[in-house]
């Protein structure tokens, strides 16, 4: 596509923007344009400028435990309001905090959209991951909505712009997040998230676990999952058993190797487990 | 990525086809300028004259080409120039010059934290974002907000005596 033709549209409204979209999907939508400029992602014929459209706000209704976040409301807009409720470290908002803190650098930040994150959903995606421990729904177009497993397996073959995100969290179970990266200020390797609830005699009685940048972008496993239920937090034995045997489908890159990657992710997750019995 | 691969990408741009026409303000001065559908604000600020934006990495790693758009730092080299319609844009030329330089400007100088000089306008505007929110940073308060800025020459020890000593300019001359 030649770069001159490219068009710059500026709805001033949702609707208007969405049916630019679906007229014609190589007309595509720009909200931050991080990751657009990262990747030179020009073989489109138009963008779309959601910088008119309201769609940066975020409405918390905490007596039914869901928060709604505008498509373009920034991560730092996110880390702002989130520091203002004072959630705790190992609740869903504290490990949401903890990615959106972690992505990128503060100025890249003033631009990284959640829209934009989901909507593109690069590998390093500091994000998905806990977000995947959640009921999360997206909602696109006219008010349709999707859920986020649903929506990252389906989301190219659907013309579509996100408006909202909506996500309801349990305020019952613990959260825990780690980032693997080169620097701290560097995109991530891969990043872990899991939920869990501990009986009182120290053993899981659930756990989720989600983890992006694999070869499929992420990893999550039921049957990975079940085997935790049960093993005490003291059973080291068990635990490295059940994370060393699995295999979490990274790839090479640049500038690490699968195994070494998969190692990597299999230590700092048993390392996280250890560190939660503290 | 060789430097040598991204300067080519950048005169490529300076010869494109520019039919959009943008109004923004910059640094105080009210502007109609002509960009195209791809060029980066960074492209777009140097090309009409505003050198004092710098072309690092251009993947948003580097922080040289930190800017203030509407009220927010931002690297200019990971947005659009035709997304800034009706946008205010602040360089750090637009803080002051050499003749009446802004109480950060001056204190970097007087800190000794300019070296090669490449990195110092995107940390000045890191730093003018950050005392704009936070008069009297920490340390680790200060290690945040330029952790989006690289400095190649010195051991960054320079520029936060830098950013301390710019507060508490900024705090007598408030």
């Amino acid at each position: 596509m030649n770069k001159a033709k490219l068009k710059w549209y500026n709805p001033q409204n949702f609707e208007e923007a969405y049916k630019i979209h679906l007229n014609n999907p190589l007309i595509i939508p720009c909200a931050g344009s991080t990751v657009i400029l990262r990747t030179k992602r020009f073989k489109n014929e138009g963008f779309i400028n959601l910088k008119y459209c309201n769609l940066s706000y975020i409405k918390e209704d905490k007596i039914n435990n869901i928060i709604r976040i505008g498509a373009t409301t920034t991560f730092n807009e996110i880390i702002e309001y989130l520091k203002s409720q004072n959630y705790s470290e190992d609740s869903f908002f504290g490990i949401l905090l903890n990615s959106l803190s972690s992505a990128a650098s503060y100025p890249l930040r003033n631009r990284i959209t959640i829209g934009g994150s989901l909507f593109d959903l690069p590998i390093w995606s500091d994000i998905i991951s806990p977000l995947l421990l959640t009921e999360t729904n997206i909602i696109y177009n006219d008010d349709k909505n999707i859920l986020l497993p649903e929506y990252i397996e389906k989301r190219k073959k659907i013309p579509h712009i996100i408006k909202e995100i909506v996500i309801k969290y349990n305020t019952n179970i613990q959260y825990f997040t780690q980032r693997f990266s080169l620097t701290n200020f560097d995109y991530a390797v891969f990043r872990f998230s899991f939920s869990y609830s501990i009986s009182k005699d120290f053993r899981f009685n659930y756990f989720n676990c989600a983890i992006s940048g694999t070869k499929n972008l992420i990893f999550i496993d039921k049957s990975f999952n079940e085997q935790f239920i049960n093993i005490c937090l003291d059973d080291e034995e068990s635990l490295k058993k059940v994370i060393e045997k699995q295999l979490f489908g990274f790839s090479s890159d640049f500038r690490f190797d699968e195994e070494y990657k998969e190692q990597t992710c299999k230590n700092l997750l048993i390392e996280s487990i250890k560190r939660i019995k503290n | 990525m060789s430097t040598f691969g991204k300067r080519k990408s950048y005169k490529k741009n300076l010869q494109g086809n520019f039919d959009i026409k943008i109004s923004i303000n910059i640094n105080g001065e009210e502007l109609i300028v002509n960009t195209n559908a791809t060029e980066t604000l960074l492209n777009f600020l140097r090309r009409i004259g505003y050198k004092d934006v710098k072309c690092g990495c251009e993947e948003g790693a580097c922080g040289a080409c930190l800017v203030i758009l509407d009220g927010k730092a931002v690297n200019s080299c990971q947005i659009f120039a035709a997304s800034c319609e009706n946008s205010k844009i602040l360089t750090s030329n637009g803080l002051g010059d050499s003749n009446n330089p802004h109480p950060i400007q001056k204190a970097f100088v007087d800190a000794g934290a300019v070296q090669c000089g490449f990195c110092t306008p995107g940390m000045v505007i890191a730093t003018y974002d950050l005392l704009n929110k936070n008069p009297q940073p920490d340390e680790e308060q200060i290690k945040n907000a330029l952790n989006g800025n690289l400095c190649r020459c010195t051991g960054y020890v320079k520029i936060i005596e830098a950013v301390k000593l710019a507060a508490s300019y900024m705090k007598k001359s408030n």
